[in-house]
C-alpha cells in the first residue's frame, strides 16, 4: 500500500465520504485513487483540477493569493479539493455525501497535508 | 470511409457477445452515418458506461448530442473529451464552433485559433473564426481569460451583449445594494453577475483596486465548470462555490436562474459568516431581478 493510498483510506473512513484521490493540479491525472465503485475516478479528476486551475486564475485576477480550497456544493453531494503547499502540485480531491462533516473532511485534509509535508 | 455492412454485422456480434467490447464505438459511429442517431446515442451511453475516460466516445456522443439539438450536453462531453486529451483537435474544433453558434464570441475565437492551428485547411473553421473576429471585440463571455476583460470595465447594468440590450436590473439600486454589502466589517467584495459573466452591481477591492470585472469574467466560467463536475459526479444541481486563499474566502452562488453573486472576505472573517452575507446578496438580487424595470 503505498504512502498515498494510506492517507486516502484516513479520510475515506470519514463517515459520508464517497471516495478521494490525489491528482496533479496541472493536468487532472490521477496519481493515487480509492474511490467507491461507480464513481468515475479519471474523468471527475480531470473536470476538478480544471475547475481548481480555474478558480485559482480567479484568485489570483482579484490578488487575494493563491487558492488553497475549494468546496463545490451539489445538491446531493459535495466536493472538495485542497492544494496546502506541502501537496506541491498535488490536490487531495474528496467526494461526499450531502450531510458529511465538512469540518471532518477540512481536518483529515489538513492532516494528509501534515502527513505530506 | 463508411462501414460496409460486413463491419457493421460483425462490431453488432461483437457488442452483443461482450458488452465491454470497444466495437460499440465504430458500430455507434456507423449507426450515425445511417442516420440511426437514437440508437447510436443508447450504444454510445453504455459504452462510455465501461469506459467511462473514452476519448473518442465522449467526442462521438458530442457528436449524437448536437444532432438532437443538446448543444449544452454536446458541448459538456467535448469539454471532457479535451479535459482527458488536451490536443484532441476534433473535441476543440467542435467546442469552437458551438461557441460560435451560441454566440459566445471570445471563447468561440480562443478555440477556433487553436484549432485553426491545427488544422489549417478546415474551411468552416476558418468561417467560423472570421465571423468571431469579427464580433468577439464587443463581449465578454464566461470563459473569456482576465486578460480579454478590460480592468477599467463598467459595472454597467446594461450587459454588453450581442444585441446591446439593456439589462433589467435597475442600476444604481443594485450598485447600492451590493456597495451596503461591502462595507460590513471584513467583506471586500460583493457582486451581482448576469449568467454571461457580465458585472451587474457591486464591487471587489483588492490591492487598492476595482477587480470586480476580472474575477467576474473567470469565476463565472468556475460555475459552468462545476455544474460539469457535480452532473458527472451525479452529485445534483450545483449550489455554490467555496474558495479559500491565505488572504481570502470568496463565495460564488447561483441567485435564481440567470444570476450569480459573488462575496469576498478576509481571512479572519469566519466562513460562516461569509455565508451569511452570501446569503444576504442572494435575497437582494433575487429582490432587483424580481422587480424588473430600469434605471
Amino acid at each position: 500500500v503505498s504512502a498515498y493510498r494510506e492517507l486516502l483510506g484516513r479520510v475515506n473512513r470519514i463517515n459520508g465520504v464517497r471516495g478521494s484521490m490525489m491528482v496533479a493540479a496541472e493536468d487532472g491525472l490521477i496519481v493515487e485513487e480509492d474511490l467507491m465503485v461507480g464513481v468515475p475516478g479519471p474523468a471527475a479528476a480531470a473536470l476538478v483540477a480544471s475547475l481548481f486551475r480555474r478558480a485559482r486564475r480567479s484568485m489570483q485576477a482579484a490578488e487575494f493569493g493563491s487558492a488553497a480550497y475549494l468546496q463545490v456544493d451539489g445538491e446531493d453531494g459535495l466536493l472538495f479539493a485542497a492544494a496546502p503547499p506541502e501537496l506541491g502540485d498535488l490536490l487531495l480531491v474528496v467526494i461526499a455525501e450531502r450531510w458529511v462533516n465538512v469540518g471532518m473532511v477540512r481536518l483529515e485534509a489538513a492532516r494528509v497535508a501534515a502527513a505530506m509535508g | 470511409v463508411s462501414a460496409t455492412p460486413a463491419e457493421v454485422r460483425r462490431w453488432s456480434e461483437e457488442v452483443a457477445a461482450d458488452p465491454g467490447s470497444l466495437s460499440f464505438l465504430p458500430l455507434a459511429g456507423a449507426y450515425r452515418a445511417q442516420g440511426r442517431v437514437e440508437a447510436a446515442l443508447r450504444l454510445c451511453l453504455r459504452g462510455l458506461e465501461r469506459h467511462p475516460t473514452h476519448v473518442e466516445a465522449h467526442h462521438l456522443l458530442g457528436l449524437l448530442y448536437r444532432d438532437t439539438g443538446e448543444l449544452v450536453k454536446a458541448f459538456d462531453e467535448w469539454d471532457i473529451a479535451l479535459a482527458l486529451a488536451p490536443e484532441h483537435v476534433a473535441a476543440r474544433r467542435e467546442i469552437g464552433l458551438a461557441a460560435a453558434e451560441l454566440g459566445e464570441w471570445v471563447a468561440a475565437l480562443r478555440y477556433l485559433e487553436r484549432a485553426a492551428e491545427q488544422t489549417p485547411d478546415d474551411a468552416e473553421v476558418g468561417q467560423a473564426l472570421a465571423r468571431a473576429r469579427e464580433r468577439a471585440g464587443g463581449s465578454a463571455p464566461a470563459a473569456a481569460p482576465p486578460a480579454a476583460v478590460p480592468a477599467d470595465a463598467p459595472a454597467d447594468a446594461s450587459a454588453p451583449g450581442d444585441g446591446g440590450e439593456p439589462g433589467a436590473v435597475p442600476h444604481a439600486e443594485a450598485q447600492r445594494a451590493f456597495e451596503a454589502l461591502t462595507e460590513e466589517r471584513g467583506i471586500a467584495g460583493a457582486l451581482l453577475l448576469d449568467d454571461q459573466g457580465f458585472l451587474l452591481a457591486g464591487r471587489m477591492e483588492a490591492g487598492g483596486a476595482d477587480r470586480g470585472a476580472e474575477v467576474a469574467a473567470v469565476l463565472s466560467g468556475a460555475r459552468l465548470e462545476a455544474v460539469r463536475a457535480l452532473r458527472h459526479l451525479k452529485l445534483g444541481a450545483w449550489q455554490g462555490i467555496l474558495v479559500e486563499t491565505p488572504d481570502a474566502v470568496v463565495c460564488l452562488s447561483p441567485a435564481g436562474a440567470d444570476a450569480l453573486v459573488a462575496v469576498a472576505a478576509r481571512r479572519e472573517v469566519p466562513t460562516g459568516w461569509v455565508l451569511r452575507v452570501a446569503g444576504r446578496a442572494r435575497e437582494a438580487a433575487g429582490r432587483l431581478l424580481g422587480g424588473g424595470g430600469t434605471a
